[in-house]
């Protein structure tokens, strides 16, 4: 019984970080943009349901679209400041590096100099609440994030399946040029899909909120675990993205569980050094031009 | 005379910071006629063809589009704008999503298209005239064949209803069975009025399907001709025999 709890609230976490990768896949898959503020749009997130909490006593579950619209708009302006004028160029994924960096300690500095750097949590009432099936025994707050992240993912999935703006941004991601050539505004494209990454980042910052306790400098150890889990799903997939997040997250819990939680982070950076030496374009990439 | 389609006027153009590779080009396309540009390699003749997609912005000179909303000066518009004109560009890299699926090519292709019982009934229409892809709707593009990726891109390009449409060598990297395919499509197209601007490695391929053949070198038009009178041109040999005259 304790595996199969381990098992289910592994996957639970997953989903989670499966949607805080997926916007950084999005950006990377369409605009080549490594982009390492991407947990701080996160941490945004969160400090929004935070104190939408706090201050209005807002459940962070409802507030998802607020979170959402706040990373979304801040997503539109770092983009106009700081992405927008160099797309195109050849360097371009090697330059944002260096450009989401640098937003990264901004935004960083600024919610440290705003909130300090303590630990917070929103604490809606099922955040420490449980639900038991039998001998199986399941923190709500756990279960509601799992369930509402993996909802969000096919949400986007099915988006970028069947609408015509989801198959031409999957256009895009193929090759900017071909997509100019049947008539596809590509900069907008562009913009969209780094706003709506920035929004998935909201979304999955409200729900951190009341999963993880978090502080400013968080975003750090994020980006680690992240970036790990789109290289390891192949840069730009998202299916990969969730597959990998369900699979490490299941073993790193695994491994909390039955050796020590000190060693479950370690599953993310074992699995990823695997995978570079014998799959370096991960599990559904593909070679980049 | 028919009516005038393109008409390229001084053009110049160029990659990035380098030097010009295409210097004063004057070039006309008339409705319904199929012209080859040919030449060595480095002549600059897949340039013409970016220049006037928007690929590359033209460093002087202007092209004008005689386009259904009249005349357009493309100069200067970005290539997704151009595209919207009613002028299509078929690179030679194969321009085709390969990771989407049949259906999901044809549907962008038509993306300009709003009206969605249009772009239904366009999409019908081209795979009538390519019965082929029609069992092949929920493939991948880049798992068929080169004969069948070679059917996609016609009828990508004929669901946008064009009125111009430039190719880039329609031969290359294809079996001979194929490229008589190709050739063939570009003659159907082209017989129900559509003009073509091709640019051809294969000079006498090219040439045999075109009315007219325009003689490319180091970025100039050499000269001009119908078609059928292009390779017996006494500069034909200088050029591509390497007997070069020294100006």
């Amino acid at each position: 019984m304790f595996i199969i709890q381990t098992i289910i609230l592994g996957l639970c976490l997953g989903f989670v970080y499966a949607l805080m990768a997926t916007g950084l896949t999005l950006i990377f898959g369409v605009m080549r943009i490594v982009n390492l503020a991407h947990p701080i749009f996160i941490l945004v997130g969160a400090f929004a349901a935070y104190y939408l909490f706090v201050i209005f006593g807002m459940d962070p579950i409802f507030a998802i679209p607020l979170c959402a619209a706040t990373t979304a708009i801040l997503g539109a302006i770092t983009y106009k400041l700081v992405f927008e004028k160099d797309a195109g160029s050849q360097t371009y994924s090697e330059m944002t590096v260096l450009l989401t960096f640098g937003t990264a300690m901004v935004l960083d500095g600024t919610l440290s100099y705003l909130f300090k750097n303590t630990q917070r949590i929103t604490s809606p009432p099922y955040a420490t609440d449980a639900i038991f099936i039998g001998d199986i025994f399941l923190p709500t707050a756990q279960l509601y994030s799992g369930l509402i992240s993996i909802a969000l993912i096919v949400g986007l999935g099915l988006f970028l399946k069947f609408s015509k703006l989801g198959i031409a941004i999957r256009a895009t991601s193929l090759s900017r040029v071909n997509a100019e050539l049947v008539g596809i505004d590509v900069k907008f494209v562009c913009i969209f899909s780094f706003v709506l990454g920035c929004a998935l980042a909201g979304a999955a910052g409200s729900l951190v909120s009341f999963v993880f306790s978090f502080f400013p400098a968080k975003h750090w150890e994020w980006i680690a675990i992240l970036m790990s889990l789109v290289v390891l799903g192949g840069m730009g997939s998202i299916l990969g993205v969730v597959i990998s997040a369900a699979i490490l997250s299941v073993m790193a819990s695994l491994v909390g569980a039955f050796i020590a939680p000190a060693w479950s982070t370690m599953v993310f950076f074992v699995a990823l050094f695997v995978m570079l030496l014998v799959k370096p374009h991960g599990m559904f990439g593909k070679y980049l031009e | 005379m028919s009516e005038c389609m393109l008409k390229l006027e001084n053009i110049v153009a160029g990659y990035g910071y380098g030097p010009d590779i295409i210097k004063n080009i004057n070039l006309e396309l008339n409705k319904g006629d199929i012209k080859c540009i040919i030449g060595p390699n480095g002549a600059g003749k897949s340039t013409v063809l970016k220049a006037i997609a928007g690929i590359i912005i033209p460093r002087n000179g202007t092209v004008s589009f005689n386009s259904e909303k009249g005349n357009l000066e493309l100069s200067g518009m970005e290539t997704y704008e151009i595209m919207k004109t009613g002028l299509c560009f078929i690179p030679q890299d194969r321009s085709l999503f390969n990771t989407l699926t049949v259906a999901e090519n044809l549907a962008m292709a038509g993306y300009t298209i709003n009206d969605k019982q249009d772009l239904r009934g366009r999409i019908d229409e081209a795979l009538d005239t390519f019965p082929r892809l029609k069992e092949r709707l929920t493939q991948y593009a880049g798992t068929m064949s080169g004969g069948e990726q070679q059917q996609l891109i016609f009828a990508r390009a004929i669901i946008l209803k064009p009125r111009v449409i430039l190719i880039d060598e329609p031969s290359l990297g294809l079996a001979p069975a194929i490229v008589e395919q190709a050739f063939q499509h570009i003659e159907n197209i082209a017989s129900q009025g559509v003009s073509i601007l091709l640019v051809e490695q294969n000079a006498r391929r090219g040439l045999s399907s075109s009315n007219f053949g325009t003689v490319m070198d180091l970025g100039e038009i050499v000269f001009e001709k119908p078609a059928n009178q292009v390779l017996s041109d006494d500069r034909i040999q200088e050029l591509y025999l390497g007997k070069r005259k020294k100006k």
